[in-house]
């Protein structure tokens, strides 16, 4: 008799444990959960090519989910990172083809990304209007700006630019858009948790009044990280530009859901005050891993898009469950 | 004297909506060829009774304090559903009331998402934008879908003399909205939880029953809206409704409805899309080029939000 309770007791234990897994951890139960199934399904999965190609697919989103995280994290969005990516890579292109010099077109493009980011801070942290509505609005300004710039046309990248490095390059085994986007990661990272500058982005994120009570300039603040989201917004543009081997209008187009739903995965809080980007770069890994296992599974993009939309109430759900258990009511 | 003067101006700020609507009018009339024609009319009022009708629903949910990203997949959906239904035989009203239906349920499923799993209404509606926007292409395999019946451009396409139908159905459904948000009990708990839920809660009121019939509305609103449009193109397709909320969520802003839920009204909403759609029209009449009506549209809503922001300081600094 004792054996028996102490087994079912034992039971509920490892049942509890794994649920509470789930709970805290749904990130990790899902990485491993998807490698172990597909591994099973299909043998190429489970290759270091496939990884390797996996981290190079999640580069473009992971370059802007980077910046989507430290505006989570500060309690903030921006749904307009899609359109900066249209009309950066726009530029781009525009300026390779009017013979700028290297440098020079690196910086021109930076510049532009960082210009619609601060367009977007000045209106959300100065006129304190609301950050969804507002960037939905220049989301429409960037997306029109990108069909001015273009005249609705695609722009080959031309050939024999030293650009294509960027996205076709590898140093060793690994892809250079891949590189990029841990470089990108790691500084933002290392900002986040070693400066004081990323100190106060969580405290902003986590009470906003109260930051402001103990002196932080909020306002600035959300400046500056609109600022580093449309810079990490035309890093992106440049790689995927370069990869897709030209650019239009359209380039962007739905890259907010991807790094929102990235940033999520990962585990980054929709509340503010917690996350950090390596879990934004593990997040757009993991939705890169997923669309992989899809794609092998030949489910078709559709269908992708409906499994993505699932996947991310679910996690949303989980950690609304979990933040609500957690009030100290 | 002066106390008169004081007066009159705070009453035309008050109503600065239909002041802007009254000028904007007169100006196209005089100064933009073509506007005031009876055809450029007739065309002018189908364009705004398509997003007009979601306008109406999108302003009922954002008095009861909430946002739809989503109507512009639902209103694709809603018009493939309308012409897979026609083009499988059912007749053309049954047809029609399940394109709508369809938008109504999608509008239920957001409800629900919101207030059962508690997900925030922007997070929730995006996520189901994706999935509508997909599930459209899976159903209509990502084509456009006619339905090749008689009668079904019916809804779309019906005038009376010069009125057209879309129209009627506009004004229709805009005296109705009118109605329920100021006549009945519904429209005033509507107001009630968008102003503040936790008294609203506390005084009795099942807010979350009366949240998800507000995201009803605004899905069947959108559900109709797509009927109306494939009944007017003849045909449902994916692509349709990529700038639906954009239009929509500005014209309510435009028309003083808050976007911190608990103001607003249906006839500033529907003064609101009409001062969208005159814009949009008159730009088009002068020549513009479309590519700049994003800007154009992007400029407005960013400045009817920062408006909003600004008269609805003390509301939200409380």
């Amino acid at each position: 008799m004792g054996s028996i309770t102490r087994n079912i007791k034992e039971r509920n234990l490892s049942l509890n444990s794994a649920r509470q897994l789930a709970l805290t951890e749904p990130t990790l139960v899902l990485t491993l959960g998807l490698i172990v199934i597909m591994s099973f399904l299909n043998p190429y999965f489970l290759t270091i090519n496939n990884f390797l190609n996996v981290l190079r697919q999640a580069s473009v989103v992971g370059i802007v989910t980077c910046g989507i995280t430290w505006m989570m994290i500060s309690g903030s969005f921006d749904l307009s990172v899609g359109s900066i990516v249209s009309f950066v890579g726009i530029v781009f292109l525009t300026t390779i083809n009017n013979g700028m010099s290297v440098p020079g077109t690196v910086f021109v493009s930076l510049l532009v990304g960082m210009m619609c980011g601060a367009i977007n801070g000045l209106l959300i942290a100065w006129l304190k209007a609301n950050p969804m509505i507002i960037t939905l609005g220049t989301l429409s300004i960037y997306q029109g700006l990108a069909f001015l710039t273009s005249g609705g046309n695609y722009i080959k990248v031309p050939d024999d630019t030293p650009f294509r490095w960027l996205g076709n390059g590898k140093v060793g085994p690994i892809a250079v858009p891949t590189l990029i986007f841990f470089g990108v990661a790691l500084i933002l990272q290392w900002i986040l948790t070693k400066t004081s500058f990323g100190h106060r982005i969580y405290a902003i994120g986590g009470n906003d009044r109260a930051a402001r009570l103990v002196g932080i300039k909020v306002s600035q603040y959300r400046l500056v990280l609109y600022i580093v989201t449309g810079l990490c917004s035309a890093i992106a543009a440049m790689i995927v530009t370069i990869r897709g081997g030209y650019a239009n209008n359209q380039a962007g187009l739905g890259l907010e859901f991807d790094a929102i739903t990235a940033a999520v995965l990962g585990g980054c809080y929709m509340f503010g005050g917690k996350g950090s980007v390596l879990r934004g770069l593990w997040g757009a890994v993991l939705l890169a891993l997923l669309d992989n296992a899809q794609t092998i599974l030949g489910i078709s993009s559709s269908n992708q898009l409906i499994v993505q939309g699932i996947v991310l109430i679910i996690m949303v759900s989980i950690q609304v469950y979990v933040f609500n258990r957690s009030k100290p009511e | 004297m002066k106390a008169r003067t004081l007066h009159l101006l705070t009453g035309i700020i008050e109503q600065r909506i239909y002041v802007v609507l009254v000028l904007l009018i007169l100006f196209s009339i005089l100064f933009v060829p073509d506007f005031a024609t009876p055809v450029n009319l007739s065309n002018l009022t189908v364009q705004l009774s398509i997003d007009g009708v979601i306008v109406i629903g999108m302003t009922i949910l954002m008095i009861a304090f909430g946002i739809d990203l989503s109507v512009g997949a639902n209103f694709a959906m809603s018009g493939i559903v309308y012409a897979l239904l026609a083009k499988n035989g059912f007749p053309i009203p049954v047809a029609a009331l399940g394109g709508m239906l369809a938008g109504g349920l999608i509008g239920m499923v957001n409800g629900l998402l919101v207030t059962k799993l508690k997900i925030h209404f922007f997070i929730a509606t995006l996520a189901t934008m994706v999935i509508v926007q997909g599930l459209a292409i899976t159903v209509s395999s990502g084509e456009v879908v006619y339905a090749g019946v008689p009668n079904f451009e019916w809804l779309g396409r019906y005038q009376i003399g010069l009125v057209q139908f879309p129209f009627i159905v506009f004004l229709f459904v805009a005296l109705i909205g009118h109605f329920i948000l100021s006549q009945t009990k519904i429209g005033r708990y509507w107001y009630a939880i968008g102003d503040n839920q936790e008294t609203a809660k506390r005084v009795g009121l099942n807010a979350n029953r009366i949240f998800v019939y507000a995201f009803i509305a605004v899905g069947l609103s959108a559900g109709l809206s797509g009927v109306l449009f494939a009944a007017r193109a003849n045909a449902g397709s994916p692509s349709l409704g990529v700038d639906t909320a954009l239009n929509v969520i500005s014209a309510a802003v435009i028309g003083g409805v808050s976007l911190y839920g608990g103001i607003g009204s249906v006839p500033g909403a529907s003064a609101g899309i009409l001062i969208i759609n005159i814009l949009r029209n008159m730009l088009n009449l002068i020549g513009v080029s479309p590519y700049w009506q994003y800007v154009v549209r992007g400029i407005i809503l960013s400045g009817v939000v920062v408006m909003d922001a600004y008269f609805n300081w003390a509301k939200r600094s409380v």
